[in-house]
């Protein structure tokens, strides 16, 4: 969602790979799944158990899903759409401010913005094309607990 | 009702999404919250059914127990137990002619094929083993040989199912998947049920070491062994682009934030375990991608293993056992390899040569850590082959040189944990066909495998579907006349 690919809209279809990067952007109801090769991404946040039906899914809090957090592709892509939404001012402080607001839906507190703009000048010189700046700031808001639990 | 946040923000700007919800009266994170702090309290096995633990935590078992993992080297494709530890020269008396008595088979076989290979007595024990494991045979004192094995089908899935999972055809959790659950892993900072296979996936893939309707936490972390650097052992162990340093920096970053999160809220049990599983998940980029990576070890060692996949993974599997993961299943490799349906000499000569030599390594080394004791390894296949030729067919694509299924009688071995050793367990008919004396079923040997673990695989269980699940589910007797 806070990548702004999330297609709410687009009901019915055909059903899509749910790791695709390009278009797997839907609720995982219409995902395309093979039951003997469950992409370990999906098994590792407790999907549902697809060979029977399921009244309630599992919780588990395990490592591997931070890992998926850290290093996933699909994770990493996210990021990058995220750093993507960021309009294309320069003001660190505003774009701070908008990052904020897409990933935990409110705007960031004094020191919070301190604590970044710092990081931003120590992460400037060490950060390579690819995965820049921004988009790693991104990861690792998505990765903080405010982002991943509702409660 | 759909809260939409983002057009609201300005009157929430100073509320987190939790304090919306809170406020809106939709408490659900509040029942999140008490199943973790449940999962935290009730690690007491005795409580195991009543509140099942989902976390990978170790936890005693039911009693004390003789064995704390498991190596299990599955033979994929049902090894020849009578060209390998179940000698039988009343075949050399019948050779090319029809043995009587001969049982059913899945295909047409044939007159008797005695085995093309010498067999030969080692050890104090004196235990018969053929010229295809002279490696492991240098353990015969410490191997308990159970030769009585029997299973219910010929085929290969749903034997393989039978062996793994306590059951043929429906879905059910996988051994690995009740041990974890039963037991936990000592080692948080790796995953606690490891399934190893060179190349690609067994028959009956992923479904081999699935965790079904346990928690998805149980189920087994597959690692394709034909690839040999560290990092691309594991999934998701390194960042594809930032290097550590730089990862190290957006971690703080990210864990600064995380602790200013807890301290506005004081105290919340759920939100510390979840920051610490975080901080788990970090430490385990390490020390996975340590544990996984044999060039850690001195060139002696390699060498006493082999470079090849089989080599790796078995000294893969002793690291493992040495940092305290609690089940690892060592595969042959993809598909079924050691399905001899046509020339069982060279076929088997190969597989063997493969495997026999990182087995021996791996028993020299469990003994010189003095990790066998407290290791249980286990090999075998999920059937064995028929001492009748298995028949060239219609197409003559066929050639009368191997063994068709045979899941009336075969071997399996085990040594350490707690088993007896040079032991030579039950036996097949003269010929090798049929499991006769002390008959052993699969699910016997999954219920000694637990009891050596010190689980009884009568009260290790999960409630699913309005009734109580186990691994050998109405079935099993532990033989106690395995035990040391």
């Amino acid at each position: 969602m806070a990548a702004g690919t999330l297609e709410l809209d687009a009901r019915g279809g055909p059903g899509m790979n749910p790791l695709d990067p390009d278009n797997g952007a839907r609720r995982t109801l219409y995902s395309w799944v093979d039951r003997q090769d469950v992409p370990g991404v999906l098994r590792t946040f407790d999907i549902a158990n697809l060979d029977t039906t399921v009244h309630v899914r599992s919780t588990t809090l395990v490592p591997q899903q931070g890992l998926v957090m850290l290093n996933s592709p699909l994770v990493i892509d996210a990021a990058k759409k995220v750093a993507n939404r960021l309009s294309d001012e320069s003001n660190t402080q505003s774009r701070i401010e908008q990052l904020w607001r897409i990933v935990f839906a409110r705007s960031p507190q004094r020191d919070e913005i301190q604590m970044v703009q710092e990081w931003i000048e120590k992460s400037e010189g060490l950060s390579s094309d690819d995965f820049g700046v921004w988009p790693q700031l991104a990861q690792a808001l998505m990765s903080t607990a405010e982002f991943q639990y509702v409660d | 009702m759909k809260i939409e946040i983002m057009n609201y923000h300005h009157l929430f700007q100073n509320y987190s999404r939790r304090e919306v919800l809170m406020r809106s009266g939709l408490g659900i994170g509040w029942m999140a919250a008490s199943t973790v702090l449940q999962e935290s309290l009730h690690a007491n096995p005795s409580t195991l059914n009543q509140h099942n633990p989902h976390t990978l935590a170790a936890r005693r078992p039911h009693f004390p127990a003789r064995a704390k993992a498991v190596i299990h080297i599955f033979a994929n494709g049902g090894p020849s137990h009578i060209d390998t530890f179940d000698p039988k020269p009343k075949l050399e008396e019948y050779a090319g002619r029809e043995i009587p008595g001969a049982l059913k088979t899945e295909r047409r076989t044939g007159a008797a094929l005695p085995s093309p290979f010498r067999f030969q007595q080692y050890g104090e024990s004196g235990l018969p083993v053929s010229e295809l494991f002279p490696s492991v045979a240098r353990h015969a004192d410490r191997l308990l040989v159970v030769r009585s094995m029997h299973a219910d089908v010929p085929n290969h899935e749903p034997s393989l199912l039978l062996m793994n999972c306590g059951d043929g055809r429906l879905v059910r959790p996988s051994a690995g998947a009740w041990v974890t659950y039963g037991l936990g892993t000592e080692n948080q900072n790796l995953p606690g049920f490891v399934a190893m296979c060179p190349g690609g996936y067994p028959i009956s893939g992923t479904a081999n070491w699935r965790s079904a309707f346990l928690p998805g936490v149980f189920q087994g972390t597959y690692i394709d062994t034909k690839k040999k650097k560290g990092d691309e052992l594991v999934e998701y162990i390194r960042h594809p682009v930032l290097d550590e340093k730089v990862q190290r920096e957006q971690f703080e970053l990210m864990a600064a934030l995380d602790q200013k999160h807890l301290q506005q809220r004081k105290t919340d049990a759920a939100l510390e375990s979840r920051i610490t599983s975080m901080e788990l998940a970090w430490r385990m980029q390490f020390e996975a991608g340590e544990a996984f990576d044999v060039t850690k070890e001195p060139k002696h060692i390699l060498e006493r293993y082999g470079d090849t996949p089989h080599g790796r993974q078995l000294l893969i599997a002793r690291r493992l056992v040495e940092r305290g993961v609690r089940y690892v299943q060592v595969w042959h490799g993809a598909g079924q390899p050691w399905d001899s349906h046509q020339k069982i000499e060279q076929n088997h000569r190969k597989l063997a040569g493969e495997a026999d030599k990182p087995i021996g390594a791996l028993l020299d080394d469990l003994v010189g850590l003095g990790l066998l004791d407290s290791t249980l390894v286990l090999w075998g296949g999920e059937f064995g082959r028929t001492p009748t030729v298995e028949l060239p067919n219609d197409a003559g694509t066929k050639t009368a040189t191997g063994r068709d299924h045979n899941h009336h009688g075969f071997t399996v071995w085990m040594a350490g944990g707690g088993v007896k050793g040079g032991v030579a367990y039950g036996a097949t008919d003269e010929f090798g066909f049929k499991a006769v004396e002390n008959p052993v079923h699969v699910h016997d040997l999954q219920a000694t495998m637990l009891h050596l673990l010190g689980l009884d695989h009568k009260k290790l269980t999960y409630r699913h579907s309005g009734r109580d699940f186990r691994l050998t589910d109405v079935h099993g007797r532990v033989l106690t006349d395995w035990l040391a």
